[in-house]
């Protein structure tokens, strides 16, 4: 079943409640019952929400907003932003004022990614899902969040071992496959996506090697499968990534020795604090050196960075990245592209001709 | 038109002051600190480390029309376009060793804020990162409507923890008593901020918005320094004789102005231009950051909290709400007949939210707003006859509708 229309009969008989970005702690709306979900980009292009706001709004935010003026998101009892981006942070403002669902919370995030704090995280995140709480008549209980905590690090776990398994070469699966899958990992309920999850290595399992160019993407966010598909297309396979729904969802468990809700919210602060970066923190060494990692343990031949039009804080990321991967001598492109793809025979161009690049060097 | 004021030759020598000083204390190897606008310069004073704001250094570059050369350099280096042209013009400066200024010398330290938004830090990390500088960032969580509770204890501690950062680099102490006396002085002047932009209230307005946005300069550097005192009373008392003596810039006026975001500084006559229609810029939103809205008088008492507040409910660390609110106060104390919005693709948090401002202003207060697009630094794209135009429509329906 496609993403709306499963999330449309789930919210049937559970609250289903939005977030945007990898920041919002997923823990605490399962301990508190509610169906979380980050939200997808789809094919919409921008109409009603040029009225509301510019067109330098980062399109994949702005696509958000359009889905919720267009009524697709009606399924939602509610979203949750975190301080994010500034274009986000645009989108919340009228997301809000608009009333586009029936409650909107705002998590003040910590910026900085410092151990001092997440002590203050923690106590922002337990005013903000006792606000939650409030809007759907539950509570917030020491065992549900004990177990709530327990079952998103399986869930990471399980990420884990794919991308291990990707990595060796031991899943013979094309890159919108894999990415099909791990996508779905951020709205699927955790039973439905742990069988698929064993279905697919079941199904993919061998250790079959494929001639395809290794290659890592990197990137804010992409969750547009047709951006993995075109990448195979064109011969390459992707690996292994540096993106917010990829390695940057998954990596790093929270402590699970939490005995009390404020034990556990501050475990909770502390994982979301300091796993790898995205470049709307501070300070994003560690993404950088998680890149390399994910470079270097899957013997991939090539980055792809992909920029969003108008991210500009991964605009100034770049220079940094770039320089890493010039000092490394990994080859790698940049591109530019939008949540739907519009601009993709050009893509398609420019990617071939990276392709070729790698392929001169290897063989 | 451009009636200018006797108080720009002493913010002339201010300027220039305070760039001698920057050049001396720099070469003579005393600490200087690299801050964003956000970040209270008087503990710098309390502690003798120079402070130096690289955002004025940009607006610096847009008015001198350089920001277009100098991104090439930055852009060169990898840094995207969409980067704020601030960010644009100083990190290409560094790199490229020229600017308005010559070759500027590098800090001892840096320190910034999360209190605008997401570009100041990537901004302050790219320049510490490219020529190693010790960077502290303050955390400021984005509030409602201001800071307080456990958020205000969190501004607090991150207030201290970067002193304690700045003691550590430089050597040099946090002084308490001067950092009361400098706070004393700092809270002088900006009642005298608040006066003068209280005078602009008076109809006809004293002042357009060229004058103001150029006047911000001590507000944003110089807080707690004994001649920004001076120049503000100045300036306040030369407001009070334009009034005194019925001399405005547009005497007749027709139509009233409130400017949102920040200036487009490649083109601040801009606002005299429109005088000859009638038309005046009373107020704007950007000068209440540093106004008692925004900024307000700190309590010496409590002094590192109370700057806590102000850094944790910074003008652009706050949610529509305030805006709203803001722009409902100033329409009303200063008679606004329609309020132009500078979307400025540079400034993201300040322009994202116009449209739905805008809807809001236009539906509870019946006041029209015009959304002009540029950016305020970079003037490539900037069509200047073709604002002008849009301007003068939108002056003219305002004449029309006020029949």
């Amino acid at each position: 079943m496609e993403y709306f229309s499963y999330l449309q009969n789930i919210s049937k008989t559970k609250n289903v409640v939005g977030y945007f970005d990898t920041y919002m702690p997923e823990e605490f709306l399962i301990a508190l019952a509610i169906h979380p979900v980050r939200l997808m980009s789809d094919e919409l292009e921008p109409s009603v929400s040029n009225a509301y706001i510019q067109g330098f709004c980062c399109p994949y935010a702005k696509n958000l907003l359009e889905q919720a003026f267009q009524r697709k998101l009606d399924f939602l009892s509610g979203v949750i932003f975190t301080r994010y981006c500034d274009s986000l942070r645009g989108v919340y403002e009228v997301w809000k004022t608009e009333k586009l669902s029936p409650f909107v919370e705002y998590i003040r995030y910590a910026q900085v990614t410092r151990e001092e704090s997440a002590g203050y995280l923690a106590k922002e995140f337990l005013r903000v899902f006792d606000n939650v709480g409030k809007y759907l008549n539950k509570q917030l209980l020491t065992d549900n969040l004990k177990r709530a905590i327990s079952q998103v690090n399986e869930k990471r776990k399980m990420l884990m071992n794919l991308y291990s398994m990707r990595k060796k070469g031991s899943l013979s699966c094309s890159s919108e496959e894999f990415y099909k899958l791990v996508f779905s990992s951020t709205y699927l309920d955790n039973n439905d996506f742990v069988a698929d999850y064993k279905k697919f290595v079941l199904k993919h399992s061998d250790n079959k090697s494929q001639s395809k160019i290794k290659v890592v993407v990197s990137a804010a966010e992409i969750d547009t499968l047709e951006f993995f598909k075109l990448l195979d297309e064109i011969g390459f396979s992707v690996v292994s990534d540096d993106i917010s729904s990829g390695t940057r969802f998954f990596k790093d468990l929270v402590c699970e020795t939490g005995e009390d809700i404020n034990e556990m919210a501050i475990n909770i602060a502390k994982r979301y604090i300091l796993k790898p970066p995205c470049s709307v923190k501070e300070p994003t060494e560690r993404r950088i050196e998680e890149l390399m990692y994910e470079i270097n343990s899957s013997n991939a031949k090539g980055v792809v960075f992909l920029r969003t039009h108008f991210c500009d804080s991964e605009g100034v990321e770049y220079a940094f990245i770039k320089e890493r991967l010039e000092k490394e001598g990994v080859p790698h492109i940049y591109v530019e592209t939008d949540h739907r793809l519009s601009n993709k025979q050009q893509l398609k161009t420019r990617l071939e001709a990276f392709a070729e690049q790698i392929e001169g060097i290897i063989f | 038109m451009g009636k200018r004021l006797k108080a720009t030759e002493s913010l002339k020598r201010l300027i220039k002051n305070y760039y001698d000083e920057f050049f001396e204390v720099s070469r003579a190897g005393k600490p200087v600190a690299w801050l964003n606008v956000g970040v209270p310069c008087e503990i710098f004073y309390a502690m003798d480390v120079f402070p130096f704001y690289p955002e004025n250094y940009g607006a610096m570059c847009g008015a001198q029309r350089v920001t277009p050369e100098l991104s090439k350099v930055s852009e060169y280096k990898g840094f995207t376009q969409d980067l704020c042209s601030y960010a644009r013009a100083n990190i290409g400066a560094l790199l490229a060793k020229k600017g308005p200024m010559g070759e500027l010398p590098l800090p001892t330290l840096q320190v910034e804020t999360t209190n605008s938004c997401v570009m100041i830090m990537t901004w302050w990390r790219s320049v510490g990162k490219l020529f190693n500088i010790p960077t502290y960032t303050i955390d400021a969580p984005q509030v409602k409507y201001d800071s307080d509770g456990f958020h205000l204890d969190y501004m607090e501690e991150e207030l201290k923890r970067m002193i304690s950062f700045v003691e550590a680099k430089t050597g040099n102490k946090f002084d308490y008593d001067k950092f009361i006396e400098i706070t004393k002085i700092a809270n002088e002047g900006k009642r005298i901020w608040a006066e003068i932009l209280g005078l602009r209230a008076h109809v006809p307005c004293p002042m357009n918005a060229g004058d103001i946005f150029t006047h911000m300069f001590p507000m944003v550097a110089l807080r707690g320094k004994k001649e920004y005192l001076s120049h503000l009373e100045f300036l306040r008392d030369e407001l009070k004789e334009r009034i005194e003596n019925k001399d405005f810039p547009v005497p007749d006026e027709k139509v009233r102005l409130l400017w949102d975001n920040l200036p487009i500084w490649y083109d601040l006559r801009l606002f005299d231009e429109l005088e000859q229609y009638g038309a005046i810029f009373v107020i704007d939103t950007y000068t209440q950051a540093w106004g008692p809205r925004f900024m307000g008088i700190v309590d010496e008492t409590n002094p590192i909290k109370s700057y806590g507040y102000y850094v944790g409910s910074g003008f652009l660390n706050v949610q529509i709400e305030r805006r709203y609110d803001l722009l409902r106060e100033l329409v009303k104390q200063y008679k606004v007949d329609g309020i132009v919005m500078h979307s400025d693709r540079s400034c993201k948090p300040y322009s994202l939210v116009q449209p739905e401002l805008a809807r809001q202003v236009r539906e509870e207060l019946g006041v029209p707003s015009l959304l002009l697009e540029a950016d305020h630094n970079d003037q490539l794209g900037y069509d200047r006859e073709k604002v002008i135009a849009r301007l003068k429509e939108f002056i003219e329906m305002i004449k029309t509708n006020k029949l």
